[in-house]
C-alpha cells in the first residue's frame, strides 16, 4: 500500500510540478548572464575583409549588470591605449584614440553596427538585462544540443528599435545556463548564432570562457575568450564616464 | 546469334582479307576526315545543361550588349609610368589585327591568319576588330558636368560643406568638417565594401592633394599646374582603375567575340598577351592578363597539349606492358595500329554525336585507350596461344573470335554500359562525356574485332610468303596468382576476417579523406592569368570573375543595384545606376546643389596667405591628420583592410608614422616667407580651378538617358534598348568554393536573372554532383541486371559485385591514408569504376563457370593473367592522366588508376575467398 501510495504522489508531482515558463526562463538566464560587475581581459580574434584573422586583447569592464562598459586595448601596439564605453545598454557610444588623443562621441544608431569588425553589433555587447524589455518569451520544448538537455525558449521583438525578429535560447536544463542563441533579421532569415563554450565555474559563478559568434549571412565568426575574469570588484561612479577613457 | 556472326565475321577476314582491308581504309578515312572537323571547347556553357536559363542568360547578354566577357590587363609598376601606359596603349589595343600583322611572324600570326581564312570561308562570323572597347578610367567630362548630381543625398548632407568655398583655408576647414561627420561618428560608413572604396576614392584625393601641395610648397620653383591637379584631385578623384596602394592599375578590354568562339580567343589573348608584355617594357611597368577569357585561353592551350601528349604516353605505355607480358613485339604493334585505327573511327563517330569536345570529353582517347586495348588483349591471347599449338591461321581467327568475341561483346557492352547511363545527366558535359565513351567504345570494340584479326591475316600472308614458322610458345601463365587465389579459396575463414579487417582500415581511411575545395588546384601550375586574380584580389578586395544580371527597366535596375551594394560577398557593382541616379533622387538632390553652387558663385578668391591663415592651415592639415589616424584605426579594428591599407599611406602607423604623406609633409612645415608666397601662389590656382569644377559639378539640371555619354550608354544598355546591364564583382576567389557558395547565395538573392562563371560554375557543380549520385546508382542497377542475365543467377551477379564494392572502398581508403584530396573531377572516377572494375570479377566467374569452382588455381594462373595485363593496361593509360598539365585530369587520372588497381586486387583476393564459402558449403 505504501508503495502504491509513493507511486501515486510521484504521478502527481510530475502532473503538477512547475510547466517550464519562458519568463522564468528568460529572467533566469538574464541573472545568470548578467553579473552586477565584471572585469577580464578579453581576446578577440575577427575576420578581415581579406579573409584574414586579427587578434585583440583588451581589459574589459562591466557595471551595473551590463547597462555599462568600458573596453581598453592593449594588444597590438597599433591600437594600445585605444578605448571604448559605452552607457546605457550602448545607446551612448565614445571612443577614445591614443595617439590623436581625442575622444569622438559615436552617432546614437551606432549601437545597431558592428563592434569593431566583429559579428557583434554594439547592441549584441551591451544587451544586459534590457531583453526584458525588448522581447517578449515564449518557453517552446525540451530539446538537446551538443548532447545537452536544454529548454528551448523564443524571445519575439516588442521594442521596434530592436534590429532582430527573434531571438531562439537553448539554456540548459541543469542550470539554466545558455549554450546557444540564433538571431533572426526581420524576415526570419537566421543572422547568427552565439555558441558559449567551455563554461566554468568562476568564483561560483557560471562563466562561458569562450564565447563563438557565426555569422551565417557573410560565413564570417568572431571568437572572444577571456584570459583573465573576476565578478569581484567595485566601480566608482566616475568610472564610466568620458574622463575615464583616456 | 552472336556465335554465328562472329563466325561468319572469321571467314570473311580469312577468306576476304584484302576486301576487308579496302573497306577499313575506306571507313578510316571517311571517319578520320569527320574526327579532325571535331573541335574543342573549354567554356563552361557548353557543359551546362542545354537550354538552361544562365546559358541563355550569358547568350542574351553577348549579343545585346558589349560586355559578356572581360579581359583584364593587369599592370604594375610606379604611378606615373603606369597612368602613361593606359593612357596610351587603349588606341592600339583597338588595332590589335594590324600589329599581329606587322609585329608577329610566328603562332600568333598563324592563328590570326587562321581565323581570317575561316572568315572568308564563311565557317565563322565576321568581327570588326579583336575588341571593341577598352575601358581604363572614369567618364570624366560626364563627371565634370554632372559629379555632384552623382552623390547619394544623405552623403551629400554629410560632405556638402567641402563645395562651399574654393580657397584653402576655408576648404580644409570643411574638409575635416566633413571627414568627421561622415567617418568618424559612424562606423557604418565603412561597414560595407562599397563604401570602403567609397572611402578609399576620398582619401586617395587627399593622398593626390597632399602630394601636389607637398610639392607646391617644397619644389624650389612654384609649379602653377600643381594646384589645378590638387583641385581636380579632390573634386573628381582618381579616375583611374588603381589600388589603394598605387601599386597596380587595371585596364579593361572588352572582346568583339564570345568566350567560345576558339578561333578569335586564341590569336586576340595571344596577341594581346604579347602586345602588353612588349608595351610595358617601353614605359617600365609589367603588364599581363587575366579573367574569363585568358583562363579560357590557358585551359584550352594546356588541354590541347595535353590531349596529344597524353595519347602518345599512354600508347607507349600500354605497348610496354604489352611486349613485357606477351614477350613479343609484333603483335602489340598491330593491336596499337588497332587501337589507333579504333580511336579514329570512335572519333569520326562522335562528330554525328556532339557539336565540339568539352572540358570533360576532351580526354575519351586516354579512356579509350585504357580500355579498349582490352579487346586486343584478349584476342592475341588467344590466337597466339593457337597458332602456336600448330592451328592454321585461317582457322586460328575463326575459332578466336568464336572463343572471346562472345566475352569481348559482353564485356565492352556493360562498360559502354556504365558510360551511357551518363546521358541521363542534366549537366550537357557529363551528358557528352557519357555518350561520347559509351558509343565509342562499342565502336572500338567493333573496330577490335574487323581490325585486328584482318592485321594478324595480312602477317600471315606476308610470314607465308618469307616462309617464317612459329616457335613453340613459352608458358607465360600466373602461378603465383593462381597459387595466392586458390589460399585464398582454401583458407576463405581466416582470409574473410582478415579481409574484413582491412576493409574497416580502409573504411576508417575514407574518414580521413578531406575535399579540396579551390577549383584552381586543377589548373595548370603557374598560370600567369591566375596569379594576377589572385593579387587583384588581394589589392582591390576584388575577382576578376565577375557575375552579371540584367535589368528589365530602370527602377528594376535600380532595386538590384541597391540590393547588389548591401551584400557581403559582393565588393563592386557596376551599373546604370552609377551615372543615371533615379529620378526621385535627383529631384532631392537639386536644392543642395543649387545652393552649393550659389554659395560657391559667389565666394571670392583670397590672392594671398598670410602668417595667420598660414598658422590656421597648418592647424587644419593636422586635424586632417589626427581624422585619417582615427579612420585609419576604426578600419584596422574593424577589419576594413583597404581602408587602413589607404590611410596608412597618408599617415603611417604609430611605429612609423613618418612613412605618411601627410604626417611627413605637415611634420616639416615652417613659417618661412617663401612659403607664404608659394602658399598664396597654390591657394589662387587650387581655389580658381576648384571653384570652376564645383560650379560644373553642381549643375541641379536632370540627367536624362540622353545626356549619357555614349561610352556608357554602350556598355549599360542594351542593344534594343530594353535592358539594363549590371555586373558584380566578387569580394574573394570564387574558385574557393565556401566562398562561391556564400557569393552565389547573395547573387540568386538579388535575382535568378544571372549569368557568368561564378554562379555557373557553382550550378554545374551541383547538377555534377546529383548527376554523379544518379548515374553511380542507375550504373549499379544496370550492371547487376546484366550480370544477372548473362550469369542466369541472382547469386553470382551479386557474387560479381562484392569485389567491386570492396575495391571501390579500398580505392578511397587509399586516397585517404596518402592524402589525396576529392576534387570535382576525381568525384567522376567512381561511376566510372562501377563500369571497368567490374569486368575483373566477370571474367573470372566466367572462367569459374568453364573451369569449376575446385579449380582456382587454373582459373587465376590463366585468366588470372588476362585481368592482370588488362587492369594494368588501363591503369596505365589512366595513370598517364597525373603527367597531364592541366591538374583536373592528373586528379581523375590518379583515381582511377588507385581504383582499377584496387578492384583488381580485390578481384585476386576477396572473390576466392567469398567462392570459398559457397564452395564449403557445397561439400
Amino acid at each position: 500500500m505504501k508503495r502504491i501510495l509513493f507511486t501515486l504522489l510521484i504521478f502527481c508531482s510530475a502532473i503538477f510540478a512547475e510547466q517550464p515558463n519562458g519568463s522564468n526562463l528568460l529572467n533566469k538566464m538574464i541573472k545568470l548572464m548578467n553579473q552586477k560587475n565584471v572585469k577580464a581581459v578579453m581576446i578577440q580574434t575577427i575576420q578581415t575583409s581579406s579573409g584574414d584573422k586579427r587578434t585583440f586583447e583588451y581589459d574589459s569592464y562591466m557595471g551595473m549588470s551590463g547597462k555599462n562598459s568600458l573596453m581598453r586595448y592593449r594588444k597590438p601596439s597599433r591600437v594600445k591605449g585605444n578605448s571604448i564605453l559605452m552607457t546605457d545598454h550602448s545607446d551612448n557610444i565614445w571612443m577614445y584614440n591614443q595617439r590623436t588623443r581625442r575622444v569622438r562621441k559615436l552617432a546614437t544608431h551606432a549601437k545597431k553596427q558592428k563592434f569593431e569588425g566583429s559579428d557583434f553589433t554594439y547592441e549584441d555587447m551591451g544587451s544586459g538585462d534590457s531583453w526584458k524589455n525588448d522581447f517578449t518569451p515564449k518557453y517552446l520544448e525540451k530539446t538537446k544540443v551538443e548532447n545537452e538537455q536544454c529548454y528551448k525558449i523564443e524571445l519575439s521583438k516588442k521594442n521596434k528599435d530592436i534590429s532582430y525578429s527573434k531571438l531562439i535560447c537553448y539554456l540548459r536544463v541543469k542550470d539554466f545556463f545558455p549554450i546557444q542563441i540564433d538571431y533572426y533579421g526581420k524576415d526570419g532569415e537566421l543572422l547568427k548564432t552565439l555558441y558559449m563554450k567551455n563554461i566554468e565555474k568562476v568564483e561560483k559563478i557560471l562563466t562561458p570562457m569562450k564565447m563563438i559568434m557565426k555569422n551565417h549571412q557573410d560565413n564570417t565568426q568572431t571568437v572572444m575568450e577571456y584570459k583573465s575574469i573576476t565578478y569581484d570588484v567595485e566601480f566608482n561612479k566616475r568610472f564610466f564616464t568620458e574622463n575615464n577613457l583616456k | 546469334m552472336r556465335q554465328k556472326l562472329l563466325r561468319k565475321l572469321g571467314y570473311l577476314v580469312s577468306e576476304k582479307t584484302w576486301l576487308m582491308f579496302g573497306i577499313i581504309i575506306v571507313i578510316t578515312l571517311v571517319l578520320g576526315f569527320l574526327a579532325s572537323k571535331l573541335e574543342m571547347s573549354m567554356n563552361m556553357t557548353n557543359i551546362l545543361p542545354e537550354g538552361d536559363p544562365m546559358v541563355k542568360e550569358f547568350n542574351y547578354i553577348f549579343k545585346e550588349f558589349n560586355g559578356a566577357s572581360n579581359v583584364f590587363i593587369v599592370v604594375e609598376g610606379e604611378y606615373d609610368d603606369m597612368i602613361n601606359f593606359a593612357e596610351d596603349i587603349p588606341p592600339k589595343i583597338k588595332n590589335l589585327g594590324k600589329w599581329i600583322e606587322e609585329n608577329d611572324n610566328g603562332k600568333i600570326l598563324k592563328q590570326h591568319n587562321l581565323a581570317k581564312e575561316k572568315v572568308k570561308a564563311g565557317k565563322i562570323e565576321a568581327i570588326n576588330g579583336y575588341f571593341s572597347r577598352v575601358d581604363f578610367k572614369q567618364p570624366v567630362d560626364f563627371i565634370e558636368n554632372h559629379g555632384l548630381m552623382l552623390i547619394k543625398s544623405s552623403k551629400l548632407k554629410n560632405i556638402q560643406d567641402i563645395f562651399t568655398d574654393p580657397n584653402l583655408l576655408p576648404f580644409l576647414t570643411n574638409l575635416n568638417n566633413s571627414l568627421e561627420k561622415e567617418y568618424i561618428q559612424s562606423e557604418d560608413k565603412l561597414s560595407t565594401m562599397q563604401k570602403q572604396r567609397s572611402a578609399v576614392q576620398f582619401l586617395d584625393g587627399i593622398e593626390s592633394f597632399t602630394d601636389y601641395t607637398k610639392e607646391a610648397i617644397y619644389s624650389d620653383e612654384y609649379n602653377n599646374s600643381l594646384g589645378k591637379k590638387a583641385a581636380r584631385s579632390m573634386a573628381i578623384g582618381n579616375s583611374y582603375m588603381v589600388s589603394p596602394d598605387r601599386s597596380m592599375l587595371i585596364i579593361m578590354a572588352t572582346p568583339n567575340f564570345n568566350i567560345m568562339e576558339m578561333d578569335y580567343v586564341m590569336p586576340a589573348v595571344n596577341g594581346l598577351e604579347k602586345f602588353v608584355k612588349t608595351e610595358a617594357k617601353k614605359y617600365d611597368v609589367q603588364a599581363g592578363l587575366t579573367g574569363g577569357v585568358p583562363l579560357a585561353r590557358d585551359e584550352m592551350a594546356s588541354a590541347s597539349e595535353d590531349s596529344m601528349l597524353l595519347t602518345i604516353l599512354a600508347l607507349v605505355a600500354v605497348l610496354i606492358i604489352f611486349i613485357v607480358t606477351f614477350r613479343m613485339i609484333s603483335a602489340p604493334f598491330f593491336a596499337l595500329i588497332n587501337l589507333i585505327i579504333g580511336i579514329i573511327w570512335a572519333m569520326g563517330v562522335s562528330w554525328f554525336l556532339v557539336d565540339s569536345l568539352n572540358m570533360m570529353t576532351v580526354m575519351m582517347a586516354v579512356i579509350l585507350i585504357g580500355l579498349g586495348i582490352d579487346f586486343s588483349i584478349h584476342i592475341i591471347s588467344v590466337y597466339t596461344e593457337l597458332v602456336n599449338k600448330g592451328t592454321a591461321p585461317k582457322s586460328a581467327i575463326i575459332e578466336t573470335l568464336e572463343k572471346v568475341g562472345t566475352g569481348i561483346i559482353t564485356g565492352g557492352l556493360t562498360t559502354s554500359t556504365a558510360f551511357l547511363t551518363l546521358t541521363i545527366a542534366r549537366s550537357a558535359g557529363l551528358k557528352e562525356f557519357g555518350l561520347v565513351n559509351g558509343v565509342g567504345l562499342i565502336v572500338i570494340m567493333i573496330a577490335t574485332l574487323i581490325i585486328l584479326p584482318t592485321i594478324l591475316m595480312i602477317r600471315e600472308k606476308f610470314r607465308s610468303k618469307i616462309n617464317l614458322t612459329y616457335k613453340k610458345n613459352r608458358d607465360i601463365s600466373y602461378a603465383t596468382v593462381g597459387n595466392i587465389a586458390n589460399s585464398f579459396f582454401t583458407k576463405w575463414k581466416i582470409s574473410l576476417i582478415s579481409l574484413l579487417i582491412i576493409t574497416l582500415g580502409f573504411g576508417y581511411m575514407i574518414t580521413k579523406v578531406t575535399m579540396d575545395y579551390n577549383y584552381l588546384n586543377m589548373e595548370p601550375k603557374g598560370l600567369e592569368s591566375i596569379k594576377l586574380n589572385d593579387k587583384i584580389i588581394d589589392k582591390f578586395n576584388m575577382s576578376a570573375d565577375m557575375t552579371m544580371m540584367t535589368a528589365k527597366s530602370l527602377n528594376e535596375n535600380y532595386e538590384l543595384t541597391k540590393k547588389a551594394k548591401e551584400k557581403s560577398s559582393i565588393s563592386f557593382v557596376e551599373s546604370i545606376s552609377d551615372f543615371l541616379p533615379m529620378k526621385e533622387e535627383q529631384l532631392k538632390r537639386m536644392p543642395k546643389l543649387k545652393l552649393i553652387q550659389n554659395t560657391m558663385k559667389n565666394k571670392s578668391i583670397k590672392s594671398t596667405i598670410n602668417k595667420d591663415d598660414w598658422q590656421k592651415i597648418k592647424s587644419e592639415l593636422f586635424r586632417l591628420e589626427a581624422n585619417i589616424i582615427e579612420i585609419q584605426d576604426m578600419a584596422f579594428m574593424g577589419g576594413q583592410d583597404m581602408v587602413d591599407k589607404k590611410a596608412t599611406r597618408l599617415v603611417g602607423t604609430r611605429e612609423e608614422p613618418m612613412k605618411g604623406n601627410l604626417t611627413s609633409f605637415i611634420s616639416r612645415l615652417e613659417f618661412k616667407k617663401n612659403d607664404f608666397k608659394k602658399a598664396s601662389l597654390f591657394n589662387l590656382d587650387f581655389a580658381k580651378e576648384y571653384k570652376s569644377l564645383v560650379l560644373h559639378m553642381s549643375n541641379s539640371s536632370q540627367i536624362q538617358i540622353d545626356d549619357l555619354p555614349e561610352i556608357i550608354k554602350d556598355k549599360y544598355i542594351s542593344k534594343n534598348g530594353d535592358r539594363y546591364l549590371l555586373t558584380v564583382y566578387p569580394k574573394g576567389n570564387v574558385w574557393d568554393i565556401e566562398y562561391l557558395e556564400i557569393f552565389t547565395k547573395d547573387v540568386f538573392d538579388i535575382t535568378r536573372s544571372v549569368s557568368g562563371t561564378p554562379p555557373m560554375f557553382y550550378y554545374l557543380m551541383e547538377i555534377i554532383g546529383k548527376d554523379g549520385r544518379r548515374a553511380s546508382l542507375l550504373t549499379i542497377a544496370v550492371v547487376f541486371l546484366f550480370l544477372w542475365l548473362d550469369f542466369k543467377s541472382f547469386k553470382k551477379a551479386l557474387i560479381a559485385m562484392v569485389p567491386l564494392f570492396i575495391g571501390i572502398i579500398w580505392m578511397v581508403g587509399t586516397m585517404g591514408i596518402f592524402g589525396i584530396q576529392i576534387t570535382l573531377l576525381n568525384i567522376m572516377a567512381i561511376p566510372l569504376i562501377i563500369g571497368i572494375g567490374i569486368d575483373d570479377g566477370v571474367h573470372i566467374l566466367h572462367r569459374y563457370k568453364i573451369e569449376g569452382e575446385e579449380n582456382t588455381r587454373k582459373v587465376y594462373s590463366s585468366t588470372g593473367k588476362a585481368i592482370i595485363i588488362t587492369s594494368l593496361t588501363t591503369m596505365l593509360s589512366f595513370g598517364s592522366l597525373v603527367f597531364a598539365i592541366y591538374r583536373g585530369f592528373g586528379s581523375m587520372g590518379l583515381a582511377l588508376f588507385i581504383g582499377v588497381g584496387m578492384c583488381l586486387l580485390a578481384t585476386i583476393l576477396v572473390l576466392p575467398a567469398i567462392l570459398g564459402i559457397g564452395f564449403r558449403n557445397k561439400k
